[in-house]
């Protein structure tokens, strides 16, 4: 009687420590969830700012890639350069260190000395937008002095209509 | 392991006593003596077994020794006139054919004997020839049988069954035995018991009440005759000392008297020490029964081998019993330990299943929802901007780099670069690049060679020149890639 109640509560209580150890787990994460929680009701107006203004930096419609133009061709004009832009048509899926993002494939023809050309790209890398240069040509000039550049990359765009 | 005291119990036809010594077997803890009913125990056999009980039940609730629970080993002496004594010698043989010799002799002497005893044996020592002197004792079963059924029945559990003259002989001080020939005189009340005892050891005994030793005249003849009949049997051991000794109150007076008679009487001293117990002279042959548990030698025990057996077995069975009990306690208390912590487990699940449930609750809330879906979005914008940011810009580096590199003298007239895939920037070594240009000197297209492969991004080109022959206005190609 006595093995068989002690065989009983043995399992039993094997079984109920089990799951209150899984319950534990399963609480303290709940907590640390709601912690996370409180502190996202109290950061989320200032974090969605934030997004925002990040979503910001992804043009998602053509009032934005024109946008997007203007600042370049300001860049040009700024580094002494001559400037001729061409977009593809429609954006497409463009590789991202492994991930896809939206693209719209573009091309930069520039012209002007070498020196035009590098504070441009200084001017690029620094803008709000994000423009990823897939190739670079520089060509001299044979009959003039400076340089040719055609510069292709994808403008990255945002996936949300605004 | 260190000696027990037992409970001493003897009876004879006129009363019945009991004692208990000390732990260390010094000192006499408890004891009392009852007066008989005539006719309850004749010559030593107990008549009335009821009777008999009921006056030991009395015994053990006037004298109370310590709990009879902790205390139930009893040793019982047997009146000295249902015992038989005998001597013999056996060759001094080794080892075991000792034994087997001892035997053969008490096997020998069984027909003299009376029908249906228990026997055993002991060595006394050597003679001068150099033989055993072995001290066989014999006392029927029936005695034995009737004593041990009676103390079972009463919760006691009987050690040892032994003449009286062994417990009257252990009672007194050692001392005055060692190495000495002398005439026992146990007195007791209208009985006397004369044994003849060589170095503490009975050579014979006997019995005698008080009726016999007045036939004889008074005391001193009978002592006289016993002292006679020693030295006859014993030529060269004659009796040299009178010890008197018994639980007779006027054994002083007894050994005076003798004294005044010309014989040398001495009376025996207890091994006891004094003590508060009342109606004793300490000298009770109960007493020395007690002691029997501190015996150092092996001395005689007539308790037949099925009832040691049973003992050993009832004591094994105890042992067993006591066990079981600890393991079913230990059980119980594991058990319960079980169901403590089992019932705190399913409490503690029941409250922790509460909080789960709340914080469940509120995560399902609207709101809570909306911020995790906010906070998703979030975390995915932040990981493309932290993606893009880490694959985006820096071409100026490149432009920085050659310009750095090119001397006076070099003219470069094309570069072509473009992303390989799996490659983050442009300006990282992997992507593809072609650099065309003219020199005035082939040293000159060395050491710019040279100063482009120390950057990251072209350590991987290798040099072409246009034109081998020249060694003026040479045109040359640094690519990492095959190109016409």
């Amino acid at each position: 009687m006595i093995a068989l109640a002690s065989g009983f509560y043995s399992v039993k209580t094997v079984r109920d420590l089990e799951s209150v150890n899984k319950l534990k787990v399963e609480v303290v994460r709940q907590e640390a969830n709601m912690i996370k929680l409180d502190d996202l009701s109290r950061e989320m107006p200032r974090l969605s700012n934030e997004a925002v203004r990040y979503s910001n930096t992804l043009p998602a419609d053509e009032y934005e890639v024109a946008n997007f133009t203007a600042v370049v061709e300001r860049f040009a004009k700024e580094s002494g350069l001559t400037i001729s832009n061409h977009f593809d048509d429609f954006p497409k899926q463009v590789d991202i260190a492994g991930k896809n993002m939206l693209g719209l494939g573009m091309e930069i023809t520039l012209e002007g000395s070498f020196q035009g050309l590098t504070s441009f790209f200084s001017k690029l890398s620094s803008m709000q937008y994000f423009f990823k240069v897939d190739k670079i040509t520089i060509l001299k000039h044979e009959v003039k002095t400076g340089v040719k550049a055609i510069v292709n990359g994808s403008l990255i765009m945002g996936v949300e209509k605004k | 392991m260190p000696a027990k005291p037992s409970l001493g119990l003897y009876f004879n036809d006129n009363f019945i006593e009991l004692s208990q010594v000390s732990a260390d077997g010094q000192r006499l803890e408890r004891f009392n003596q009852l007066v008989l009913p005539p006719g309850l125990v004749v010559n030593s056999e107990i008549k009335n077994r009821g009777g008999f009980i009921q006056i030991l039940q009395l015994l053990f609730g006037t004298a109370k020794p310590k709990p009879i629970s902790l205390n139930s080993d009893v040793v019982i002496g047997v009146n000295d006139n249902r015992v038989f004594l005998s001597e013999f010698s056996v060759p001094n043989v080794p080892g075991k054919n000792l034994s087997d010799a001892i035997d053969y002799q008490i096997r020998s002497l069984l027909p003299v004997l009376p029908s249906g005893v228990e026997t055993d044996s002991v060595i006394l020592g050597k003679t001068a020839e150099g033989l055993i002197e072995v001290l066989l004792a014999a006392i029927p079963r029936t005695i034995i049988e009737n004593c041990v059924s009676i103390c079972t029945s009463m919760g006691l559990r009987v050690l040892a069954v032994e003449p009286a003259v062994f417990a009257n002989i252990r009672i007194i001080e050692p001392s005055q035995l060692l190495g000495k020939n002398l005439l026992l005189v146990y007195l007791g009340d209208s009985f006397g018991v004369f044994s003849y005892v060589t170095g503490g050891n009975p050579r014979f005994s006997d019995f005698l009440p008080q009726s016999e030793i007045d036939k004889n005249g008074d005391i001193s003849k009978t002592i006289t005759s016993y002292v006679n009949f020693a030295n006859s049997k014993h030529t060269n051991r004659p009796v040299t000392e009178l010890l008197v000794s018994g639980s007779r109150q006027d054994i002083n007076t007894v050994a005076l008297d003798l004294k005044t008679q010309n014989i040398i009487a001495t009376k025996a001293v207890s091994r006891l020490e004094s003590t508060k117990v009342i109606n004793h002279s300490l000298l009770h042959t109960s007493h020395g029964l007690s002691l029997k548990t501190f015996d150092l030698q092996p001395s005689l025990n007539l308790l037949p081998v099925d009832f040691r057996l049973a003992i050993v077995k009832n004591r094994l069975m105890h042992y067993w019993r006591v066990s079981m009990d600890i393991l079913i306690a230990f059980s119980l208390v594991g058990v319960l330990a079980l169901y403590y912590v089992d019932a705190l487990a399913v409490t503690d699940k029941k409250e922790l299943s509460i909080l789960s449930d709340r914080y469940q609750q509120r995560l399902q809330l609207p709101q809570s929802q909306t911020l995790i879906v906010q906070a998703d979005h979030l975390n995915q914008v932040t990981g493309q901007l932290m993606t893009l940011r880490e694959s985006t810009g820096g071409e100026e580096n490149i432009l920085k780099e050659l310009s750095a590199v090119t001397p006076e003298g070099i003219v470069l007239t094309s570069l072509v670069i473009s992303r390989n895939p799996g490659i983050k920037r442009l300006y990282e070594r992997g992507n593809s690049w072609v650099i065309t240009g003219s020199a005035n000197s082939r040293p000159l297209v060395l050491s710019f060679y040279n100063d482009l492969l120390s950057n990251t991004t072209f350590s991987d080109g290798k040099l072409y020149f246009g034109s081998l022959e020249k060694e003026a206005g040479i045109t040359f190609r640094i690519a990492n890639m095959s190109t016409k």
